[in-house]
């Protein structure tokens, strides 16, 4: 689902369930979900062996 | 009493010094001076504590000696379960609750000898960093009635800051510990995830929450940490190098670019001091930090929303109207977006793992802005304006998403308003960041 469909569904629904401060924050949640979905995740490479073994549980 | 480690209370009692009983009088003393106004408490066991306390006395008359902890009066957030009373998470929703048993952190504290003396207010469910959500009434700040405590443990902070308690346990889910402690001028920590138990402790969401004490000294915190950790095997190796040996690193972008020019030059100045001091500061720089508060919130919001899963159905007008909406709004959260955030919850996480290959400790203030004014939804820094809810958060809650054990303690005072910074360890090596934190603590001048 995109963000403007789930936008618009969720609005719906707050209006359907009678909670109006749902509003600003559904606003704020798709604004904050656009910039999730556009973000580059590749993820990086673990820190050094070496060092992570260094510091786990005795 | 404030500054005085609980090694040498205990050490006083053992010595026939001191009492208890005149530690736990001194305390319920102080709740009835101060607590009218500043609202630290939900709960206070004033007859159980002093009874607690006799036996105490007459235990060491006998010369048998519980523990590490022994009469000493303790505080913990209303989210912790205390046997035989409420938990009520400052909230209407469980105003009938009793717990059966303790919270597990709660029967460690007592096999040490602690004397529970009561139950912290605290900011609605453990869901908002400033204390004025609360079924119980708003708490205060103690330095600056008019100003906010910090939260979500607020009571807890204000009454190790008072002298209501010697010591409280609060809970972490975004920087609920570290927050208050900084605002409040005393010390908090925030154990590695996992490390203390949250068996009987009311659950905001569940794979963000730790719990861990607040304290006047980093000793103290160590103290209680090695009480309370419940990591199996051998004791964790303490830190062995001094600050001369010792590499900071400072993520400055993202984490600077929004904070109070004071703070800064507070921070800065304690900069200088450990460079002073030999040791190494160089920044650096977590590549992702721009996404942490979205990370976070499709993480947190979709969690608290289970843990509320019921009584969001059964009787939603019981929470405050902003906790409610909050509630709401996590079962609004798709699953691919949750399970994108974990996703990018694990980058993080190896970011900051990475930050710390060649430093032991990253260090930064614990809030951008001086504790704002109860009541105030903003605050507007070089002309731009963010919620207070963002701006407490934003230098804390990477942590709790990555699981880093981070402690937050004195370093200065703006018009007399507490002023904290953060030092965060590496994975697993909470016991080391305790020790470095000694040492940075024993050359801060606050």
């Amino acid at each position: 689902m995109t963000p403007k469909m789930w936008y618009s569904y969720a609005l719906q629904d707050a209006s359907r369930r009678r909670i109006p401060e749902l509003e600003p924050l559904i606003t704020m949640l798709q604004q904050a979900t656009i910039v999730l979905r556009q973000a580059n995740w590749t993820m990086p490479p673990s820190a050094k062996a070496t060092d992570k073994e260094s510091h786990e549980p005795a | 009493m404030n500054n005085v480690s609980i090694t040498t209370l205990v050490a006083e009692l053992r010595s026939g010094q001191g009492s208890s009983l005149d530690l736990v009088n001194s305390c319920l003393e102080a709740i009835k001076q101060q607590d009218d106004v500043l609202n630290a408490f939900i709960t206070v066991f004033a007859d159980d504590a002093r009874r607690q306390a006799r036996n105490a006395d007459a235990a060491i008359s006998d010369g048998h000696d519980v523990g590490p902890l022994h009469g000493i009066p303790i505080s913990v957030k209303d989210m912790i379960d205390v046997r035989g009373t409420r938990t009520t998470a400052a909230s209407h929703v469980r105003a009938d609750h009793r717990a059966s048993t303790d919270a597990e952190l709660v029967t460690r504290l007592r096999q040490a000898g602690a004397i529970v003396i009561g139950k912290c207010n605290l900011h609605e469910f453990a869901f908002g960093t400033t204390g004025y959500e609360s079924a119980f009434g708003l708490t205060r700040n103690p330095h600056s009635e008019q100003r906010i405590p910090g939260g979500s443990s607020s009571g807890s902070a204000v009454s190790v800051a008072t002298d209501m308690a010697i010591a409280s346990i609060g809970t972490d889910t975004g920087g609920s510990i570290r927050i208050p402690a900084s605002a409040c001028g005393v010390v908090g920590l925030k154990p590695t995830h996992g490390e203390v138990s949250l068996s009987g402790v009311v659950p905001l969401a569940p794979t963000l929450d730790h719990a861990g004490p607040l304290t006047s000294t980093v000793a103290d915190a160590q103290l209680l940490f090695e009480l309370l950790r419940q990591t199996p095997g051998a004791a964790p190796k303490k830190y062995q190098k001094t600050l001369d040996q010792t590499h900071f690193s400072v993520p400055r972008k993202y984490f600077f670019d929004k904070m109070d020019k004071d703070i800064s030059s507070i921070f800065e100045h304690t900069v200088h001091t450990l460079e002073a001091c030999g040791s190494v500061v160089t920044d650096v720089e977590i590549p992702h930090a721009t996404e942490i508060p979205t990370v976070y919130l499709h993480t947190q919001l979709p969690e608290a929303a289970l843990s509320h899963q019921l009584t969001l159905k059964t009787q939603p007008e019981l929470y405050s109207p902003s906790v409610r909406a909050r509630l709401e709004l996590g079962r609004y959260v798709l699953a691919e977006d949750y399970l994108l955030a974990q996703h990018g919850r694990e980058v993080l996480r190896r970011e900051v793992d990475n930050a710390l290959v060649k430093s032991e400790a990253l260090i930064l203030p614990t809030l951008p802005i001086v504790p704002p004014m109860l009541g105030d939804d903003s605050v507007t820094i070089d002309g731009e304006t963010d919620s207070v809810r963002a701006l407490t958060l934003r230098l804390t809650q990477l942590f709790d998403l990555t699981g880093h054990p981070a402690i937050s303690l004195p370093c200065g005072r703006i018009d007399g308003i507490p002023i904290g910074i953060q030092l965060i360890g590496r994975r697993h090596a909470t016991n080391e960041l305790l020790t470095l934190a000694k040492q940075v603590e024993s050359v801060i001048n606050v």
